[in-house]
């Protein structure tokens, strides 16, 4: 069980002046991001990364991480002023959400949203206090075999939970690994696929991937949208609040339900995009009044946002205590927490107690701060989408850009976020899941490394895959979901079967 | 995209096959090991995706010419500016970018998108080199300007 004196010290260094100060700001910020499309938490946090290398670790994660709850925020007002999500995962959110806020009801629907979001952070953040020293504790015992073998788990889960299109699934994992492959080998020293250049040293950065994938790619594909903001008045009136927040309780159940199955998406690599389309499916397939649903049912208002922020919570559960993240924004932020000269993974909670409780403790407070900040700031960020696209559009383009560059001051960046531009687009054109590619970007070293050392722990024999029971468990686990994802769906979609969320 | 795929994964395979992509018993696989065995497996995707798109083709092209046409409007001038940027530095290709956008798709008037655009510049300025004093590429203007 956790020891409550860590998590009281981390509040102390959470709930200073300057701390509460950069929530704020981050939250704004990533507000900001959510209501912008085109920006997203992923790429929102990567842009203002290259600006964290000078802060200290644990004011810039809290920068960070706020940015995250904020954009979270965000992208769900977006989804039910504008239609238009903000975010890939509150794309659910616009199903019901959107037809309250057309018959009038637009302040009901954001206050539950909001309301229910910040239930399902809250569950979130318990649970990560609970569990992610006990998860690291059990870590400890992982050599590079076991964590090979997580590893292996998290791409493979990713596959069993592709939603109907595993092989592009493989693909996108397969082109992430190979492209981190590119740059210096950390083994040998060798110079692997740099094809006789010297700008691919150092390697393909996952950061310029994201902003192109996440950023330039997500924002051709609005233009060719043809995207008109014919949104409805954002007004808040602390009446409504009450009142719906005296309703919650109708909603109990499925509140509860959605926040479970957010948490699970979490720290299983699912992320919250699956987990709020997951649990809008089975709010609508349970509930009584079916029909209901897509014409404005809060139910289906409450489930895709309690499951979308429980997930982007836990998420970091698995980033903190394996050293995993569970979506690709913690993988971005992983990635920062490997740049400020941290370690994540089990040792994190032993050698750095201060930065984990802190950043646990700071959870708490934001997502508090995050809530009441965004209740009573909405109409204004609503009103910043009045402005033109044309001047909107033309400005994250450059943000964008100038972001690549600042990465590690050079054009090298700028070219590649271009490009991966271009790959975002044909990617979301096509239904290739980019998240994957992300997050294989990240990984794909460690799990080189890891498959890499337990072949010299072995002497080139796979049976180390094997050797005791919980690799073993690890490896059958990770088989099966890739068959559960690969075999299964080709005759189901013979079959015409239905899909897990229906439009 | 299934012979986009095909094609990166060939290149992938040409150039880790120039690396030692051996399994030495002691010490486990060579550097080009992995990224071999990873292009042979996007290789093998591939075409599995151009397979599954036979048996069930989708119908219709995956854009209209009028998308096409708008994606494109937005993406060219894009290019250029990443391509002025090696020269010009940062900020004076984005200022003329962002003038030539607000003017020919927001259809606004020559003085207000030079206005709207500057202030963004400017901003940017104090954001990046004086609050975060993240240096960002400079250009010719930039030197004599004294910036």
């Amino acid at each position: 069980m956790t020891d409550f004196s860590f998590l009281w010290s981390g509040f102390e260094t959470a709930l200073t002046l300057h701390h509460i100060a950069i929530m704020i700001g981050g939250v704004l910020l990533g507000i900001l991001v959510g209501v912008l499309p085109g920006l997203g938490a992923p790429n929102g946090v990567t842009l203002l990364l290259p600006l964290t290398f000078t802060m200290d670790p644990i004011s810039a994660i809290i920068l960070l991480s706020s940015m995250y709850w904020g954009a979270l925020f965000g992208g769900s007002t977006t989804s039910i002023l504008f239609n238009i999500p903000g975010e890939p995962s509150s794309v659910a959110t616009t199903f019901d959400g959107h037809p309250m806020a057309k018959q009038g009801r637009t302040e009901e629907a954001l206050s539950t949203a909001f309301l229910s979001a910040g239930f399902g952070a809250f569950v979130g953040v318990v649970l990560v206090t609970l569990i992610a020293n006990v998860v690291a504790d059990f870590a400890l015992q992982f050599g590079p075999a076991e964590f090979f073998g997580v590893f292996l788990l998290t791409f493979c889960s990713y596959v069993g939970m592709s939603g109907g299109r595993p092989l592009k699934t493989v693909a996108s994992v397969l082109i992430g690994l190979i492209l981190t492959a590119i740059g210096m080998d950390t083994v040998s020293g060798e110079m692997r696929l740099t094809y006789g250049t010297t700008s691919l040293v150092n390697g393909v950065s996952y950061l310029a991937a994201v902003i192109g994938l996440f950023g330039i790619g997500e924002l051709l594909v609005t233009v060719e949208e043809g995207l008109e903001f014919k949104g409805l008045k954002a007004r808040m009136n602390f009446g409504v609040i009450w009142r719906t927040l005296k309703g919650m309780p109708r909603h109990a159940v499925v509140l509860l339900r959605s926040t479970a199955i957010g948490c699970w998406m979490g720290i299983t690599p699912g992320g919250p995009t699956a987990a709020s389309f997951m649990s809008y499916g089975i709010a609508r397939r349970f509930s009584r009044n079916k029909e209901n649903f897509g014409k404005g049912e809060p139910a289906g208002v409450v489930a895709p946002e309690a499951a979308d922020h429980s997930a982007g919570v836990s998420a970091l559960l698995p980033m903190l205590s394996l050293g995993i993240p569970g979506s690709a924004t913690a993988a971005v932020m992983m990635g920062g927490l490997m740049i400020w000269g941290l370690q994540p993974g089990p040792m994190l909670f032993i050698e750095q107690p201060d930065f984990v409780w802190g950043l646990i403790a700071s959870m708490y407070i934001a997502n508090i701060v995050a809530v009441v900040l965004v209740l009573s700031t909405i109409p204004l960020f609503a009103s910043i989408l009045k402005a033109p696209f044309s001047i909107i559009g033309p400005v994250i383009i450059v943000v964008c850009l100038i972001g690549a560059y600042t990465i590690s001051n050079r054009m090298l960046d700028v070219y590649l976020a271009l490009g991966f531009g271009v790959i975002g687009y044909l990617f979301k054109k096509l239904d290739y899941p980019i998240a994957p590619l992300i997050l294989a970007m990240v990984l794909g070293d460690k799990m080189e490394d890891a498959f890499r050392q337990s072949m010299l722990l072995s002497q080139g024999s796979f049976s180390i895959f094997f050797s005791n029971g919980l690799v073993s468990t690890l490896m059958v686990l990770s088989i099966l979901l890739a068959c559960w994802g690969l075999i299964p769906r080709f005759g189901r979609r013979r079959a015409g079967g239905p899909s897990l969320v229906e439009e | 995209m299934a012979a986009v795929i095909a094609l990166f994964a060939g290149v992938i395979i040409a150039g880790s096959l120039q690396l030692d992509t051996g399994w030495v018993p002691e010490t486990g696989p060579q550097a080009g090991y992995l990224p071999l065995r990873l292009g042979i497996g996007l290789a093998v995707i591939s075409v599995l995706i151009f397979l599954q798109m036979l048996r069930n083709p989708e119908g219709g092209g995956f854009v209209t010419g009028g998308q096409l046409k708008s994606t494109l409007a937005i993406f060219l001038p894009t290019v250029v500016l990443v391509a002025a940027m090696p020269w010009l530095g940062c900020y004076v290709p984005s200022w003329l970018y962002l003038c030539y956008m607000i003017k020919a798709h927001g259809g606004t008037g020559i003085g207000k998108s030079v206005l709207v655009s500057s202030l963004i510049i400017i901003a940017f300025y104090l954001v990046f080199d004086l609050w975060f004093q993240v240096d960002l590429a400079k250009g010719p203007v930039e030197s004599f300007l004294g910036l």
